[in-house]
Formats: structure tokens, sequence, C-alpha cells
């Protein structure tokens, strides 16, 4: 029986045009990306080859930037990983009771996540100035002298100062997060907890941090994914410099498409990105989903 | 004695961290009114009189105001289409009556996994080939692809949980499919719609990848793509850089105080998407 009134189809007029521009825009664009991966195409001679999987084995077998913007790459995504989730959980815990001045703190920690990383990265190089940017100058002041570096312009330090600008605007961001899951454990348990005589650090370890699992999923696979693909951050404050020292998947790709053309190339390191993301993902998944359900 | 300890050191500590938090945004805001001699001179300093002559600069000569306008139409243009084809689109995909829900929710829920660099290059191939290069349109149809996935995530999960009997005492007063959708649906998703709103208002406004590829000419700049520029434009002209920092982020700050609950609700919804 048909319990609608009229027309059995009108499903394809509310569907068809989401499809549409999502399948035109985004989805054929992907497929093709993986195409012109298997090709040497420039991207503005008439001739295209079929190469197979040349252009990833050369990235993979002998091409150091590649390398180097792999390991740029992990070692940033690693890194925020651990700090911003370590930050946002810490500013969670101690924001979880009520008290007063509360919501004004959230709002305040909360805030850097709406600005742009555009703007973010604009004040952060200002405060980084080697010459007159606030931190330098303070250093100066109080006779730090040997902390007065060229943060940004330092091969050495380059990436390390743009995984703390990162940290810096997202960890209000994990804190939200964390503070939700806080909020879903249950007050018996810390109730029942007291009367067993359990101290602070017990209470934490036996009781927040394992009923906390759902949280950690969801914050390590968020900071992974997004800094896995940074671009912004990365290309406003060093544009993968000095030298290659920060350069990135992210902005490595954008190099070769845009600025070199090379298409076949390009095409390759996105996929060798989507594939990193996708394997990256489910790993983590799986290990933090096996933790949620062990405990 | 220990708990009014306790309690000293964990305001000094949260007040030290939001000091840490809004320094960098209270040295963009007193560096715009600064004159450009006085930023070389003292860092620290604040400026010597609110000189508002660096908001002209950024405003007039540096096309801000052209930038605006551009930000404004592609963001609000773009959200609109976003909010409507996916609430069309969710709407189908959670009927009963519809064939392949479960195939097209894949397809769209698929998208949200895929990092946007990824079809790029023929993206921007394809682009070029129907002269939407360079142009507000091709800007919007891109936002709109881009932010359909995980708004139909968000919106057909919420249309799940409204209750059948609504929907089917309407049918038995007469309504068809287009009346539940206009009459009862929508009027029962305002949280729904305002998650999405705020999330890709909060995306496409600080957008720069996309402009940053797909628009060259100065005239159709957005306003990161357009801050962008000031760094060669403006060289050393931190107040005016600063200036326009400012009136970029403006209005979403200013939404963001009054809306402050639904714009965190908003954006952690966005944890979801990948």
């Amino acid at each position: 029986m048909n319990k609608y009134s009229g027309d059995r189809v009108y499903w394809i007029i509310f569907i068809a045009p989401a499809l549409l521009i999502v399948s035109l825009f985004f989805i054929i664009p992907v497929i093709g990306g993986f195409i012109y991966s298997l090709t040497d195409w420039n991207g503005l001679d008439k001739t295209i080859n079929f190469i197979g999987l040349e252009n990833y084995k050369n990235l993979i077998l002998n091409n150091k930037r590649f390398y180097s913007a792999l390991t740029h790459t992990l070692i940033f995504s690693f890194s925020i990983t651990i700090l911003q989730n370590c930050f946002g959980l810490i500013l969670a815990l101690v924001m979880d009771k009520n008290f007063k001045g509360r919501n004004f703190f959230r709002a305040v920690y909360y805030l850097p996540s709406v600005l742009s990383a555009l703007v973010v990265s604009y004040a952060w190089s200002f405060i980084l100035n080697p010459t007159m940017g606030a931190l330098n100058v303070l250093f100066k002041k109080i006779g730090l002298n040997f902390l007065v570096q060229d943060w940004l312009g330092d091969a050495k330090l380059a990436l390390f100062s743009i995984i703390f600008v990162v940290v810096w605007q997202y960890a209000g961001y994990s804190m939200v997060i964390y503070i939700a899951g806080l909020q879903n454990i249950p007050l018996e348990m810390y109730e029942a907890s007291s009367i067993d005589g359990v101290n602070a650090w017990q209470k934490f370890r036996y009781i927040t941090f394992p009923l906390l699992a759902p949280a950690f999923t969801i914050n390590i696979l968020l900071t992974m994914i997004s800094t896995l693909k940074t671009f912004d951050h990365i290309f406003v404050m060093t544009k993968g410099g000095p030298g290659y020292a920060t350069e990135v998947i992210s902005t490595l790709l954008y190099r070769e498409s845009f600025t070199n053309n090379n298409m076949g190339y390009g095409s390759a390191i996105s996929v060798i990105l989507f594939a990193l993301i996708t394997s990256v993902s489910l790993i983590t998944l799986k290990y933090l989903r096996r933790r949620e359900t062990a405990i | 004695m220990k708990k009014v300890l306790f309690k000293i050191i964990k305001y000094a500590v949260l007040i030290l961290f939001a000091v840490f938090i809004v320094y960098p945004v209270f040295v963009v805001v007193m560096s715009s009114f600064k004159t450009t001699a006085e930023i070389y001179q003292d860092t620290f300093g604040l400026p010597s009189k609110l000189n508002f002559s660096s908001y002209v600069t950024a405003w007039v000569n540096g096309n801000l105001s052209t930038y605006y306008v551009n930000s404004v139409i592609i963001t609000f243009v773009s959200i609109f289409f976003v909010v409507v084809l996916a609430s069309f689109a969710s709407f189908a995909i959670t009927r009963e009556d519809c064939m392949f829900k479960k195939v097209l929710y894949g397809a769209f829920v698929a998208g949200i996994s895929i990092p946007y660099q990824v079809g790029i290059l023929p993206l921007y191939l394809q682009m070029s080939k129907l002269n939407l290069v360079n142009n507000r349109l091709g800007l919007i149809l891109i936002y709109v692809a881009f932010g359909l996935p995980f708004s139909v995530f968000v919106m057909s999960g919420f249309f799940r949980t409204i209750p059948k009997d609504i929907e089917e005492s309407a049918i038995i007063d007469g309504c068809n499919n287009y009346q539940i959708y206009a009459k009862i649906v929508v009027p029962l998703s305002p949280t729904v719609i305002t998650t999405v709103v705020i999330f890709e208002l909060v995306t496409i406004w600080n957008d720069m990848f996309f402009p940053l590829i797909f628009i060259s000419s100065k005239d159709l700049r957005t306003i990161p793509i357009g801050l962008l520029s000031f760094k060669g434009e403006f060289i050393s002209n931190y107040p005016a850089m600063f200036a326009g920092v400012v009136i970029a982020s403006l209005p979403l700050i200013i939404a963001y105080l009054l809306l402050q609950k639904q714009f965190i609700e908003g954006l952690t919804a966005g944890a979801v998407k990948g």
C-alpha cells in the first residue's frame, strides 16, 4: 500500500540538485584525480600518456622533497595531536565543575577557533618577528638573551613555532569536546568512589580517564585528520620555508600543481595524502574503538 | 585553608591562560591604532591616540570594501543553497519510499572523509572549461558542493528523529510530500539549520584555499585572499594590515559573542566532519 498521497518519485526532485552539484564539483574531480595520477600529463599539452604507477614510483623511490614533506607532515600532525589534546583535556578538567566565571573562560578559550587561520597566522607572525616581535622584545627585557630567536626564519625552529600557533588556536576546541565527554560521566560514579575513599588521582585514573574514551576517540581523530591536511597556517607563516624546512604534503601539492604545472605528479601526491589520511584514521579508529569497548 | 588556596591557584591558572589567549588579539587591535613609527619604537606601548587612519587605508586603498562585498555575497549565497539543497536531499533520504536511500546517503557521507585537496587539479581544469574560474558563481558552486556532504549528514540525522506520527497525521489531513517538507519538517528544524549555517559561515568566511586557486582578478577577491595580498601591498605598513585583520574578523567575533552557545554547538557538531 502506498500510504503517501501523490507521486512516489518526488524524492528525485528533492535529491537531484544536491546530487548533481556534489557529483559535478566534488566526486567526479576526485575520481579524475585518481586517473590523472596514472598519467604523465603536465596539464597543458594535448598529449597525455598512461604511465601506470610511474608517478608513485618516482615519489616513493627517489624524491627527497616528498620524503621531507612527509616527515614534516607526520611530525606536525603527531605533535599537535598530543599537545592539543593534553591542553584541551587539562582545560576541560579545570572547567568541568561549575564555578563563577566558567562561561566567560570557556568563551575566551574557544574564541581563536572562530578566527581564520590567516588572521591567527598574521598575529603570531608579528609576535614572533625576530626584531620587533613581542616575544623577543620580552626575552631581551628580562635578560633571557639566549631565547631570542628567529622563530619562523630558523629552519630548526620554524616547524615547531607553527605547531605552537596551531595548538594555541585549537586547544579550546578540543576542550569543548572533552567538557561534553566529562558531562556524560554519571555523577554516581564519583560519589560511590568517594565513599570507598578513593583519592583524586585514582578518580581520574580509574573513572574519568576510561569513561572519557569516546571523547578521546573523536578528538584525536579530528586533530589528526585536520593536521595531516593543514595548509593555511604554513602557507601564510612560512610558505613552506625557510628552504623547505616547513614543507608539508599539502604545500608541496600546491607547489607542484599550481606553480610547477605538474599535473600527474600533483595528482599522485593528492592521492597519497588521501591514502595517508584514510589509513591513519582507520588504524586510529580501530585502536581507539577497541579501547572504548574494552572498558 | 587548603580549599581557598586551591581556589586561588585555579583562578590564577585560568586567568593566566585567558591572557595568553587574548594577548595576540589585543596586540592586533592595538597595532591597528598605532602609527608605523610607534610600532617599530615600542612593541608593548599603547597607541598615543586612537588613530583610525589605518582603517581608512585598509578599507579604501587596500580595496577591502570590494573584498567585503565579495565575501558577503559568496558566503551568504553559498549558505543559502547549502541549507536549501541539503534539507531537500536529507528529506528525501529519510523518507521510507525513497529508493536507493542507503546508496544515496552513503554517496553524500563518503564526501565527508575526502580531503578537499584530492580532486583539486581536475576540478580546476573542469572549472576553466566551464568558464567558472575567476568567477563568483564558480566559487559558490564549489562551496555548495563541499558543504553538502556534512550538511546532509547532520540534517538527515536530525530528520530521522522527527516522530513518524506527525507526518502520518499530516498525510491523513491531505498533505502531499512537498507540504510535509515545508509545513512540518522545516518548521521543526531551526536548531539543525542553525548548526549548518554557523558551521558553513565560519568555514566559508574564513576559507583561503579555494579563492587562492580559483580567483585571480583583484575585483573578485574575498577577504582572506585580499588580506593575503596586503602583505605585498603594504610592506611594513603593519597598522594597515592589522586594521584589515580587525575588519575581517569583526563580524564573526561579534556573532560569536552574541550567539556563543550556538557557535560552540554548531562548530562542535562539525567535530564529526573528518
